[in-house]
C-alpha cells in the first residue's frame, strides 16, 4: 500500500455550510428524543434518525452544541431524580434510589449509542466521554448529595451489621448499590474507596474489636478460634457476595487484625490456649491455630517461640530427672519418645514447618548437650538393644528405632565422645560374643556411616575384620597344634584367642595378672604360631577380657561354671586353700584389689554362691582386703551350667574416665591437624580467625573448648609448625 | 508432552458467512435502500451478525427504538453498491478498495463507526 492516490476533493468530503438555524433544529430533535429516553419513551424514537442527527452535527462542527446540550440534560434530569428519591422514606429510600439508577444506567448506555459519532470523533481529553459525563452528574447531583450519601452509607453499614449479627438482607440490592459507588468513579474506583470503602473497613474494625474482647472473654480459646474461621468465611463470602473485590485483601487484613493479630497473645497464654493444647496434644485445634496465626505477620513466629519453648522444657526435665540420669535406657526411650510426640504435632498441627522443625531441633540440640551424659547413655542404649537384638521389634521397627538413634545423635555435639563409647561397648559385645546378630550390628554401623562418612566407622568395621581373621587364625592354630611336637608334652585344654589389632580396638585400661602356668605355656605357643605365620607383628595378651569355664567338683554334683579370667584365676586359687583372703588372692593372681572386689562379688553374692564370706556378714557391706572366703560346698542348684556376670553392666566410673580421656587425647589430635590445615592453606592469620575456623571445621563431630585450643597453638609453636609475627603476636604464621 | 494444534480455516468461515448474506437463510432483520439514481435494495440481513461486527448495529438493538421493532431500517442517503460493500464487509471481513468506491467507503465507514476499516483506507 506504498502507492497512495491523490484523491479528488469528494462531494461528500466537504460538509455543507450548515445553517444556525438547520442546527438548532436537529439539537432539538436530539434534546426531545433525550428526554423521551430519560422517561423511558424510547421505542417510538427512530435510532438512525437520531444517529444521522448527532453525525450531522459533527461533520458541521457543531458538536459543541450537542456536548453542552446534554450536560444541561442531564444536570436537569438528575437534579430532578434527588427530589424525587430523597422523598422516599425508610426501606424506600434504597429501593427507590436503586430502582432510579438503574434506569438512570440503561438510558446512558442508550444516549451513549445514539451519540456513539460525536462520543468517536468530537469528545476530546480532558471532555468526558458521553457515558461518562452521565455517570459523573449522577454522582456530583445524587450519589455524593448531602442528603443521600451519608444518609446511604449509614443504611449500607446497618445492613451490614445486621447480617453480621445473624438477619437476612437483601444482597443483590446490596451488591447493585455499592457496585454504583464504583461505577461512578471515573478512575481507581476513587467515590468508592473515599466515600464507601473507608468508613466500611472502619466499621468492620469497630464491629470485630468488641465482638472479638467479649467472645474471647467467655469462650475457650478453641472455640474462639473456630468463631474466628467461620468469621473469616463469611467475610470472603461477603466480598463475593457484594462488595467490589478490590476491598477484598483490606477487608481481610482488618478482621485478621482485630480477630487474630490483637489477641495473640493471649491466645497463647490463656488458660485454655495454646499451651494447653500443646500438652494435651490437641492436634485439631493447633492446627486451626497455626492456619490462623499463618495468615498475620509475625504470628507463626509466637506460634513457633512458644512451641519450641515448650520442647525445650520437656526436653529439660527429662535429661535431667534422677531416674533417667541412671538409667540410660529409660533416659534414650522418653527421648525418642518425646521425638515422636513432637514429631506427630510437627505434621499434624504445624504442616511440617520448616522454621517450626529447625527451632524443636535446636532445642533438642539444646537440651541434649545440657549434660555429657548423654552421648554414653545412647551408646548404651544401642548396646543393650543389639545385645537383646531388639526384643519384640520387626525388621521395620527395628529401622525406625535405628533412625531415631541416628536423629538424637545428629543433635550431639560431641559426636567424639559418642563414637568413643559406642566403640567401647561394640568391642565388649564382640569380646564376650554378646551380640545377637552380626546384620543389625551392620546395619547400625552403615547408618553412621550414611551420617558421618566413613572415617566415622572405619575402626568398628575394623573390628568386624579382625573378628573373622580371628576365626581364621585359630583354625590355623589347632591344626598347628595337632602337629606340633610340644603338644604332645602338654594336656589338652580349648584355648580361643581373639586378635585385635591395635587401633581398631579401644584399649582397655591396662590390668595385669599371672596366668597358671599351662595357660602361659598356650599363650606362649600361639604368640609363637602367630608371630611366624604373620612376621613383624607384635602380640600383648590381654586377659581382664577374657573369659574361661571351670569345672567346679562338689561331693555330689559337678558344675560347669562360666567364668570371667580373673573369676577363673580366682577359683583356682581354691584347689591349693581352703581359705582365702581378698589379700591373698590379690597377691595369688597378681590382679589389682579394685579388679579382685568386682570379680569376687557375683561369686558370692548372686542367685548361686560358689564362694562364702567367712564369718556369714550382711552382703551389703563393702569387702575389705581382710574378707576371707571359702568355697561354698552345699550349693545347690538344678543347672548344670552357671553363669556369672563378670562385672557389672555398665562401665565403672574409672572405665568411664579412661574412656573420657581418650576422647580429650584424640581431640588434640583432631585440633592440632585441623589448625595445621587451615594454616597451610591460608599461610597468615589472626588469632580469633583461627580459632572460629577451627571450632567450624571441627563442629561436625565435636565442639571444641577456645582454651584448647589456645593451648594447642602454643604446643604447634613449640614444636615449630607456627610463629607469631614479631611485630604482631596476634597473627601466626606457618612454617612449612 | 501432549502436542497440541489448532486448526484454522478463515478463509472458509468468511466465504461461508458471505453465502449467509446473500442466501437470506434464517434473517431477521431487513437494510433498505432507497436511492434516486439507482432501485431500491433491500439486504435480507441477521442481527446477531449485524450486532457482533458492528457498534452502530449493535446499539441499534440494544436501544430497543422503532427500527428493532419493526426489524427493518431504511437508508435515503446511502447508495446501495456501498451499503453492500459495507455489509459484504461485515459478514466476511472482506472487502475490497479500489479508486472508484474508495471515497464512499471512507465516508460511510466513519460515519458507521467502522474504524479499522476507516484507517485502512485512509491509508489507500
Amino acid at each position: 500500500m506504498s502507492r497512495k492516490m491523490i484523491l479528488r476533493v469528494p462531494k461528500f468530503q466537504e460538509p455543507k455550510r450548515m445553517e444556525k438555524s438547520e442546527a438548532q433544529r436537529l439539537w432539538l430533535l436530539l434534546k426531545d428524543a433525550i428526554v423521551e429516553v430519560q422517561h423511558m419513551n424510547a421505542s417510538t424514537l427512530s435510532f438512525e434518525e437520531l444517529y444521522r442527527s448527532s453525525y450531522s452535527l459533527v461533520i458541521a462542527k457543531r458538536g459543541d452544541i450537542l456536548y453542552t446540550g446534554l450536560e444541561e440534560v442531564n444536570n436537569h434530569h438528575t437534579k430532578n431524580l434527588l427530589d424525587k428519591i430523597a422523598q422516599a422514606v425508610d426501606e424506600r429510600f434504597l429501593i427507590e434510589l436503586n430502582s432510579q439508577w438503574q434506569q438512570y444506567k440503561l438510558q446512558q448506555i442508550m444516549i451513549h449509542d445514539i451519540l456513539m459519532y460525536l462520543d468517536r470523533m468530537y469528545v476530546k481529553e480532558p471532555q468526558l466521554k458521553v457515558f461518562d459525563l452521565g455517570m459523573f452528574k449522577w454522582k456530583q447531583n445524587v450519589l455524593i448529595h448531602s442528603q443521600i450519601n451519608d444518609r446511604l452509607v449509614r443504611m449500607l453499614l446497618g445492613l451490614i451489621h445486621m447480617e453480621r449479627n445473624g438477619e437476612v438482607i437483601d444482597g443483590a440490592l446490596m451488591k447493585s448499590l455499592i457496585q454504583m459507588y464504583v461505577d461512578v468513579s471515573l478512575k481507581e474506583k476513587e467515590t468508592y474507596k473515599q466515600e464507601f470503602e473507608e468508613r466500611f473497613l472502619l466499621a468492620t474494625s469497630h464491629f470485630y474489636k468488641s465482638e472479638s474482647n467479649l467472645f474471647i472473654t467467655n469462650n475457650s480459646c478453641g472455640a474462639y478460634l473456630k468463631k474466628v474461621e467461620i468469621r473469616l468465611i463469611e467475610e470472603e463470602a461477603r466480598i463475593k457476595q457484594y462488595l467490589d473485590e478490590s476491598t477484598g485483601p483490606k477487608l481481610i487484613k482488618a478482621c485478621e487484625d482485630e480477630l487474630i493479630a490483637n489477641h495473640m497473645q493471649t491466645m497463647i497464654e490463656m488458660e485454655t490456649g495454646c499451651r494447653t493444647m500443646i500438652q494435651n496434644d490437641r492436634f485439631n485445634e493447633l492446627k486451626l491455630m497455626y492456619r490462623l496465626f499463618q495468615r498475620v505477620e509475625n504470628g507463626l513466629v509466637h506460634l513457633k517461640n512458644e512451641f519450641a519453648g515448650y520442647v525445650r522444657n520437656e526436653g529439660h526435665k527429662i535429661v535431667n530427672q534422677p531416674e533417667n540420669l541412671k538409667d540410660p535406657n529409660a533416659l534414650i526411650t522418653s527421648l525418642i519418645e518425646i521425638r515422636n510426640r513432637f514429631e506427630k504435632t510437627l505434621s499434624q498441627s504445624f504442616a511440617n514447618n520448616r522454621d517450626f522443625i529447625n527451632s524443636v531441633n535446636t532445642a533438642f540440640e539444646s537440651f541434649l548437650n545440657e549434660n555429657d551424659k548423654l552421648s554414653e547413655s545412647l551408646a548404651l542404649f544401642i548396646d543393650k538393644k543389639l545385645r537383646g537384638g531388639f526384643k519384640d521389634s520387626n525388621d521395620q521397627e527395628i529401622d525406625v528405632i535405628m533412625n531415631k538413634v541416628i536423629l538424637l545423635f545428629r543433635f550431639l555435639s560431641d559426636k567424639d565422645v559418642f563414637k568413643k563409647f559406642y566403640e567401647h561397648y561394640l568391642a565388649k559385645r564382640l569380646l564376650s560374643g554378646r551380640s545377637f546378630s552380626e546384620d543389625l550390628e551392620r546395619t547400625m554401623i552403615s547408618k553412621f556411616k550414611q551420617e558421618c562418612g566413613n572415617q566415622f566407622t572405619s575402626k568398628m568395621e575394623g573390628m568386624f575384620t579382625d573378628m573373622r581373621l580371628s576365626k581364621d587364625a585359630l583354625d590355623g592354630f589347632k591344626n598347628y597344634l595337632q602337629t606340633s611336637v610340644e603338644m604332645g608334652k602338654l594336656p589338652k585344654i580349648d584355648m580361643s584367642v581373639r586378635v585385635l589389632t591395635q587401633g581398631f580396638w579401644p584399649t582397655f585400661p591396662p590390668h595385669s595378672c599371672t596366668l597358671p602356668p599351662l595357660l602361659s605355656q598356650y599363650c606362649d605357643l600361639f604368640t609363637k604360631y602367630y608371630c611366624h605365620a604373620h612376621t613383624g607383628r607384635r602380640i600383648i595378651w590381654q586377659t581382664n577380657i577374657g573369659t574361661a569355664e571351670v569345672t567346679f567338683r562338689l561331693p555330689k554334683k559337678t558344675h560347669v561354671l562360666a567364668l570371667s579370667t580373673y573369676q577363673m584365676l580366682i577359683m583356682l586359687l581354691f584347689n591349693d586353700a581352703e581359705k582365702l583372703s581378698l589379700k591373698q588372692m590379690a597377691a595369688g593372681t597378681s590382679i589389682s584389689f579394685m579388679d579382685i572386689q568386682r570379680s569376687v562379688k557375683p561369686l558370692y553374692s548372686g542367685k548361686y554362691k560358689v564362694l562364702k564370706r567367712t564369718p556369714a556378714v550382711e552382703k551389703s557391706k563393702e569387702l575389705s582386703e581382710n574378707d576371707i572366703f571359702e568355697l561354698n560346698l552345699n550349693l545347690k542348684c538344678k543347672l548344670h551350667r552357671i553363669k556369672f556376670a563378670a562385672t557389672s553392666q555398665t562401665d565403672s566410673e574409672p572405665e568411664r574416665q579412661h574412656t573420657r580421656q581418650r576422647v580429650d587425647e584424640d581431640r588434640k589430635i583432631e585440633i592440632d591437624a585441623a589448625i595445621v590445615r587451615i594454616m597451610k592453606s591460608r599461610k597468615a592469620l589472626i588469632h580469633n580467625d583461627l580459632i572460629v575456623e577451627c571450632t567450624k571445621q571441627l563442629s561436625s563431630r565435636f565442639v571444641p573448648q577456645t582454651s584448647m585450643i589456645k593451648k594447642r597453638i602454643e604446643n604447634l609453636i613449640e614444636r615449630e609448625y607456627l610463629e607469631r609475627f614479631p611485630d604482631d603476636r596476634r597473627r601466626y604464621r606457618y612454617l612449612a | 508432552m501432549e502436542s497440541k494444534k489448532t486448526f484454522e480455516n478463515y478463509s472458509k468461515l468468511s466465504t461461508d458467512f458471505e453465502d449467509l448474506l446473500h442466501s437470506k437463510n434464517y434473517s431477521d432483520f431487513r437494510i433498505i435502500v432507497k436511492s434516486q439514481l439507482q432501485e431500491t435494495k433491500t439486504f435480507e440481513c441477521h442481527r446477531a451478525i449485524l450486532s457482533s461486527r458492528s457498534d452502530y448495529f449493535h446499539g441499534l438493538f440494544r436501544s430497543q427504538m422503532i427500527e428493532a421493532q419493526t426489524g427493518f431500517i431504511e437508508f435515503e442517503d446511502v447508495m446501495p453498491q456501498v451499503m453492500e460493500n459495507l455489509l459484504s464487509y461485515i459478514y466476511s471481513g472482506k472487502l475490497e478498495i479500489n479508486s472508484e468506491n474508495a471515497v464512499e467507503i471512507l465516508v460511510f465507514s466513519s460515519r458507521f463507526c467502522f474504524h479499522d476499516l476507516l484507517d485502512f483506507v485512509t491509508d489507500f
